[in-house]
């Protein structure tokens, strides 16, 4: 076999060597050792996952209900029309709003009522579009920040690195639980121990709608454990020499973080976001636990993520035909942004084996 | 050479597609000698409790022990992810057999799963003995002319009061008679006996309302329906017309004099806890009644149990006892009763099966010693007594007249009774009942009417179809 | 270490030995240090919470001046010149006198009523309805031997008296004293039974004092605070016990005793934490658990290697659309593929084994493909033609030159398994059902939880004892971090 085999010149390669082994050329052999690879995700793809989810983009054209009576019945598109379905209404300041029968309001711009046949649906996209921007930013930083300062060898650091991801290993029933003994308006520990000493009278954290976003997010930077622990193994395969070099020059810290540390570690700032975005966007296991004992999506449904909407439509209402329509809009959405976030990162993820 | 690398990642594959595989051709050789197995599946409602789960499989045990044909099982599951196992499980065509104990609530909402025990019923009615229910404890199960179950017991409510705190607050105790006072009473009093954390009664000088420490009246473990039926609302609000359509009459005045009822107590006269206090009163006990913070409370049978733990873990050292629920303003009284029973599933196979099971389950003694463990009073009245002498043991003082008196002011309709489109309709009145726990600010007659509007709507849409 | 601290203190590297610089070494290392500590603190502080509370009894928590640290309320024991009763339902059997008789009567049960009937004759089986006496006996068709008694309740306060019973001293009731001098006696543990009638008379001086546990406050009197036992609250007064002289009661009119601080001495309570072991049957559940992660774990790190070097290092056609439906795979919310999976897994005969939730693993996943493939792709392609130069194929390289440079992410990606299947528990929930033999902690934990919702002392303890392990493990691998590192030659 020849040596000269470059990834980013498949066709020379290939010419050169078609005359060597003419029954296997090295393209070709390079594309089966791939798919060779690839294999255990192939097999298992098609095995157990593809299946239900081809079953789950059916349902979503099907009207189907568990333990219904009703026939089950294929109704195209339907369900993704009463998703998007609007009706906006011009009406001035107390004069009565009349929408389309079995819509309902969702929201207003100026005099301009918006009302929805599934008002809930865009209700939730408000709320996980609002905790995304607000939640995924923060955490990120914050778990960048908790690398860094774990990454530099003082005394015990290896005590305060499991400190950090401590939390992360904490169940999140047991979470929840933490958090609404914790952030108790009246007698928890935040209040009480931490802001009454100040003279500052605690919100009520859990209840109030305007705090809804706020405290998951609080609660999001509790459990950044993960995130914090991907950084570190990025940042441990910085070649110290490169900051050798930069220092030589003069740069300082600032410098040496924004030109070296940044682009050495850009594959798991992406990775980190990308995951985080799929993460944030299904958000459900916190604020399903903190609200479910009371109303699923709290006060004013400040709480009611997207995925609550597609699990209380399945198992709250048994419309498993329009959850799963739900759940694949969720998708396309998800994989839009990912796939705009793929195409930036051309621009800002530095990969030492050539980007793709 | 090139042929063996085209052949491994080939047999690699096959290797690997036979690995996922390999269990399937294993199982699938089972004879067919073995007992029919019948699945009690448990956690809809209670039953999941430590305690409940040895008393439920030694049950099992004495019928497996004495049968060969039919294998018992109780499973158990935990109940906020119940409904979930069971919808996937029905839906994907692997029901278990008989789902319990069950309260009226989930009979309804998935009221399609259930088989019809009727003719069941009437070929084995000797074995069954009717005679020994009340004649009304079997129309809680028909839906739509289908025998849906027997019922296996009643959770009567009362009111349950804190004497010491009554005691301690100079308070006279409540009367042991039905129908001798109101909730106006309950108000007057529950108002007397609100303290905050340095002692101060309400209505007295300084009294600091952010920091309450006994409530008067906090009617826990609730939902709107529950709550508002105390207050004797027609047809429970679900008035259903002789031409077959439906009208939600939640806005009605006994139901709207329920709401601003409790929107009052919880924020204007502060003598009940709002959900922020609910969580501080419940911190570290079984149940808020044991907690010591709470003078007066409406709750069932069930709760005798959680007594029972608060008062041997030492953390309830107060006296206590059961009173009459309140008249209404109409007059009428209403002891809100919860029941639950053994429903059979409609796709498992063997239905006769279960069937015996079923009856075995509802059987007299069978149903004393669940109805011992999950806190139910019998549904047969044979055993009743045999109930009685148990908890008198624990709670030698505990007022049986008040318990039996309840029986006479069952809520029927039940608050859990039908509603078409039920599942969605319950959800709009429990966002209306959250709102008004949590805002201190609602216009309860406005948001009554719109939700009165919008379960209408659901139940148009539902009767349409 | 010294160049990289000095990354942080901004100064030349490499000068040992200069006094300066070590100074700043040290308060730069020392101040980092104490912001680590501060920032460690702050952020745990739920998690000092978590620890505080599982040693606490339900009696503290139940308690709203329930303080901090785990603590009792300290309590005097009092004996009271007063005397004990007993307070009970008597569940008196039911006669009717007839003819000068005292006839039995028992409950016959009738088209869903219970109705009181006396007998009259056994062996006819006569009995008399008691609510229609004049009727007259009538006979039934009945199995008197399946009959019940009928009671009526009376509800009795009784004294209590030590008694001498067949040289055994019992505690009992004093229900009655008769003429001829014996008296009739209830057992209160006991208060099913008959009563019996002794021949023995009452002796006060065997009257029961009552005794209790009196909580203790800080009292202040006339200016100065002392430590007193609680007898009796009113709504403006108090009566209190002083220990130093219980004699005398201490009357104090004009006080609130809900204003008053209880004593409290330092009480752990670790028998929680034992609770929550035998309540969850932690050690089934913990092997099962351990099994299935660490299993599935290996999987997932395997099968995420081999994966991600196919997409980084061979150049497959539409490459980038199979890594795209691979990242779709964990776009779509489980709650609407829970169903037909679990088809999947029942057709081949998987439901009730752990096998669902260790082999799929081993078939690679998005999560641990996508942070392998980002590491794989960091690392230099002159590497791997270096190898090739010297004639390794695809499966040496991976295994002299890819491995050993990802490894701090493959550690990273064992852990994050690990991580998600040892907490994970709607997975197990809905695949192993009801089977318990095989249950994980999880789902263990799960429903403690959801039986002890409100019992935050147990709830807190056994979510410690399920962190424990994974807790450990991150401790562990954090070496293996370190150690790769040093193996591969980036010195730090």
């Amino acid at each position: 076999m020849t040596t000269e085999i470059d990834t980013t010149s498949d066709i020379q390669a290939d010419l050169r060597t078609e005359i060597a082994e003419p029954r296997l050329t090295p393209r070709r052999a390079q594309i089966l050792w791939g798919y060779l690879f690839l294999a255990p995700w192939i097999v298992g793809f098609l095995v157990f996952i593809a299946g239900p989810m081809l079953a789950s983009l059916y349902l979503s054209m099907t009207n189907y209900s568990i333990g219904s009576d009703r026939p089950t019945e294929f109704i195209g598109l339907d369900n993704y029309k009463r998703m998007f379905a609007l009706d906006i209404q011009k009406g001035d300041e107390g004069e009565e709003i009349v929408f389309k029968p079995g819509y309902q309001e969702w929201t207003s711009v100026g005099d301009y009522h918006i009302g929805a046949e599934d008002h809930r649906f865009w209700q939730s996209v408000e709320v996980t579009l609002k905790y995304a921007v607000v939640a995924l930013p923060l955490s990120l930083a914050l778990a960048l920040f908790l690398a860094i300062l774990t990454n530099i060898r003082v005394p015990g650091v290896t005590v305060f690195r499991t400190l950090f991801y401590l939390p992360t290993v904490i169940p999140a029933v047991v979470s929840a639980s933490v958090f609404l003994q914790f952030l108790r308006q009246q007698d928890g520990w935040l209040n009480n121990y931490a802001l009454e000493p100040f003279g500052i009278t605690g919100p009520d954290w859990l209840q109030n709608p305007e705090f809804a976003i706020p405290t998951l997010t609080l609660i999001a930077t509790w459990g950044i454990g993960t995130t914090m622990l991907m950084f570190l193994a990025g940042l441990q395969n910085v070649p110290t020499e490169l900051y050798e070099a930069a220092r030589v020059d003069g740069a300082n810290f600032f410098s040496r973080f924004w030109h070296i540390t940044v682009p050495m570690i850009s594959p798991v700032i992406l990775y980190n976001l990308v995951i985080g975005l799929i993460g944030t966007f299904q958000y459900f296991t916190i604020a399903y636990a903190l609200t479910a004992d009371v109303q699923m999506g709290g006060r004013d449904l400040s709480m009611y993520f997207y995925n609550m909407h597609v699990y209380r439509e399945a198992y709250v209402f048994f419309e498993m035909g329009y959850a799963s329509a739900l759940a694949w809009i969720l998708l396309i959405i998800i994989l839009i942004v990912t796939v705009a976030v793929f195409r930036t990162s051309t621009r800002w993820v530095y990969y030492a084996a050539g980007g793709r | 050479m090139s042929k063996v690398k085209v052949l491994v990642p080939v047999l690699v594959m096959v290797a690997l597609v036979a690995l996922a595989l390999a269990p399937m051709t294993g199982d699938s050789a089972v004879e067919a000698q073995e007992p029919v197995t019948v699945t009690i599946f448990v956690g809809v409602g209670t039953g999941y409790q430590p305690y409940q789960q040895d008393a439920q499989n030694a049950l099992a045990d004495e019928w497996n022990a004495t049968h060969d044909d039919i294998k018992v099982v109780f499973e158990y599951h935990d109940n906020t992810t119940a409904r979930d196992e069971l919808l996937t499980r029905v839906a994907a065509g692997d029901p278990p057999a008989i789902v319990g104990p069950a309260g009226v609530r989930t009979v309804y909402e998935i009221s399609n799963m259930w088989a019809d025990i009727g003719a069941l019923m009437e070929a084995d009615v000797a074995e069954i003995n009717m005679d020994d229910f009340d004649a009304a404890s079997f129309d809680m199960y028909e839906l739509g002319g289908r025998q849906i179950a027997i019922p296996l017991g009643v959770y009567p409510s009362f009111v349950y009061v804190n004497e010491t705190i009554f005691e301690d607050g100079e308070v006279e105790l409540p009367p042991v008679e039905y129908g001798e006072w109101t909730w106006d009473d309950l108000k007057e009093k529950a108002m007397a006996l609100t303290q905050d954390v340095n002692g101060v009664y309400l209505g007295e000088e300084g009294f600091d309302a952010a920091n309450i420490e006994v409530y008067g009246y906090f009617p826990f473990w609730t939902n709107f329906r529950a709550s508002t039926i105390l207050f004797s609302p027609e047809d429970a609000g679900v008035q259903i017309n002789d031409d077959g359509s439906v009208t939600a009459t939640f806005n009605q005045e006994a139901i709207l004099t329920a709401s601003k009822f409790y929107h009052d107590g919880i924020w204007k006269d502060t003598y009940m806890p709002n959900i922020d206090a609910e969580g501080a009163i419940g911190e570290g006990v079984s149940n808020p009644f044991v907690s010591g913070r709470v003078a007066m409370g409406v709750s069932h049978t069930w709760l005798f149990g959680g007594m029972k733990d608060g008062v041997e873990s030492g953390a309830f050292t107060d006296s206590w006892n059961v009173y009459p629920s309140p008249t209404a303003l109409n007059g009428i009284t209403t002891a809100r009763v919860h029941a639950d029973t053994f429903a059979i599933m409609d796709g498992f196979e063997n239905q006769d099966a279960a069937w015996q099971v079923l009856k075995w389950l509802t059987s007299q003694d069978v149903s004393l010693e669940l109805c011992k463990t999950y806190g139910c009073m019998p549904a047969r009245l044979s055993v009743r007594g045999d109930w009685e002498a148990e908890w008198l043991e624990i709670f030698p003082e505990l007022d049986l007249d008040v318990v039996y008196g309840a029986l006479e002011y069952l809520d029927a309709p039940n608050h859990e009774g039908y509603m078409p489109n039920y599942a969605r309709a319950w959800d709009a009145l429990e966002l209306f009942w959250n709102n008004l726990r949590t805002d201190p600010d609602m216009d309860v007659e406005a948001s009554l009417n719109e939700v009165n509007a919008e379960v209408q709507a659901l139940f148009d849409e539902a009767l349409a179809e | 270490m010294n160049r990289l601290m000095s990354l942080f203190t901004n100064n030349p590297a490499g000068r040992r030995g200069y006094l300066k610089y070590d100074a700043y070494k040290y308060i730069g290392t020392g101040m980092l240090f104490m912001f680590l500590v501060l920032l460690a603190t702050v952020y745990l502080s739920p998690l000092l919470y978590m620890g505080s509370t599982a040693l606490k009894s339900e009696v503290q928590l139940s308690d709203p001046d329930d303080p901090i640290i785990p603590q009792g309320a300290k309590t005097y024991h009092y004996v009271s010149p007063d005397h004990e009763s007993f307070k009970y339902t008597y569940r008196r059997p039911v006669t009717l006198e007839y003819n000068g008789e005292e006839m039995p009567v028992y409950e016959v049960i009738a088209q869903g009523q219970i109705l009181n009937y006396a007998l009259v004759d056994a062996e006819t089986a006569l009995f008399i309805d008691t609510g229609n006496i004049e009727a007259g006996p009538v006979e039934l068709d009945i199995d008197i031997s399946s009959l019940k008694r009928a009671i009526e309740r009376e509800r009795l306060e009784v004294p209590l008296y030590d008694v001498d019973v067949n040289g055994e001293t019992k505690r009992l009731g004093l229900i009655e004293k008769y003429e001829d001098g014996s008296t009739l006696w209830m057992d209160p543990e006991n208060i099913n039974v008959e009563p019996v009638r002794l021949p023995i008379e009452a002796n006060p001086d065997n009257l029961v004092r009552t005794e209790s546990d009196l909580r203790l406050y800080h009292v202040p009197i006339d200016g100065e605070t002392k430590v007193l036992a609680l007898l009796e609250s009113k709504r403006n007064s108090a009566t209190f016990v002083d220990p130093d002289n219980p004699e005398e009661l201490i009357k104090l009119d004009d006080i609130r005793v809900r204003g008053l601080d209880s004593v409290w001495e330092l009480e752990f309570h670790p028998e929680n934490f034992k609770d929550a072991i035998d309540q969850i049957e932690y050690f089934r559940l913990f092997r099962n658990t351990l099994i299935m992660s660490v299993i599935g774990g290996f999987g997932a790190m395997i099968s995420a290697t081999l994966v991600a070097y196919g997409f980084t290092r061979f150049n497959i056609p539409y490459g980038n659309i199979l890594f795209l439906i691979l990242l779709a795979t964990i776009m779509l919310p489980p709650q609407v593929t829970q169903i037909p999976t679990y088809i999947v897994f029942r057709e081949i005969g998987w439901i009730g084994t752990l096998l669902p939730l260790i082999v799929p693993h081993f078939f690679a996943n998005a999560y641990n493909v996508f942070l392998l493939r980002q590491y794989m792709m960091g690392i230099p392609l002159e590497l791997d033609d270096a190898a090739r130069v010297d004639g390794a194929n695809p499966l040496q390289i991976l295994w002299h030159v890819i491995i050993p440079e990802a490894r701090p992410a493959m550690v990273a990606a064992y852990l994050f398994h690990f991580l998600f299947a040892w907490n994970d528990f709607q997975q197990p929930l809905i695949y192993i059902g009801g089977n318990e033999d095989n249950q994980v902690l999880a789902v263990g934990l799960q429903r403690f939880t959801q039986i002890y919702s409100s019992q935050q002392h147990l709830m807190m303890a056994a979510g410690i004892l399920t962190m424990l392990v994974p807790l450990a493990v991150f401790f562990l691998a954090q070496r293996i971090f370190m150690q790769g590192v040093v193996i591969t030659g980036v010195e730090k």
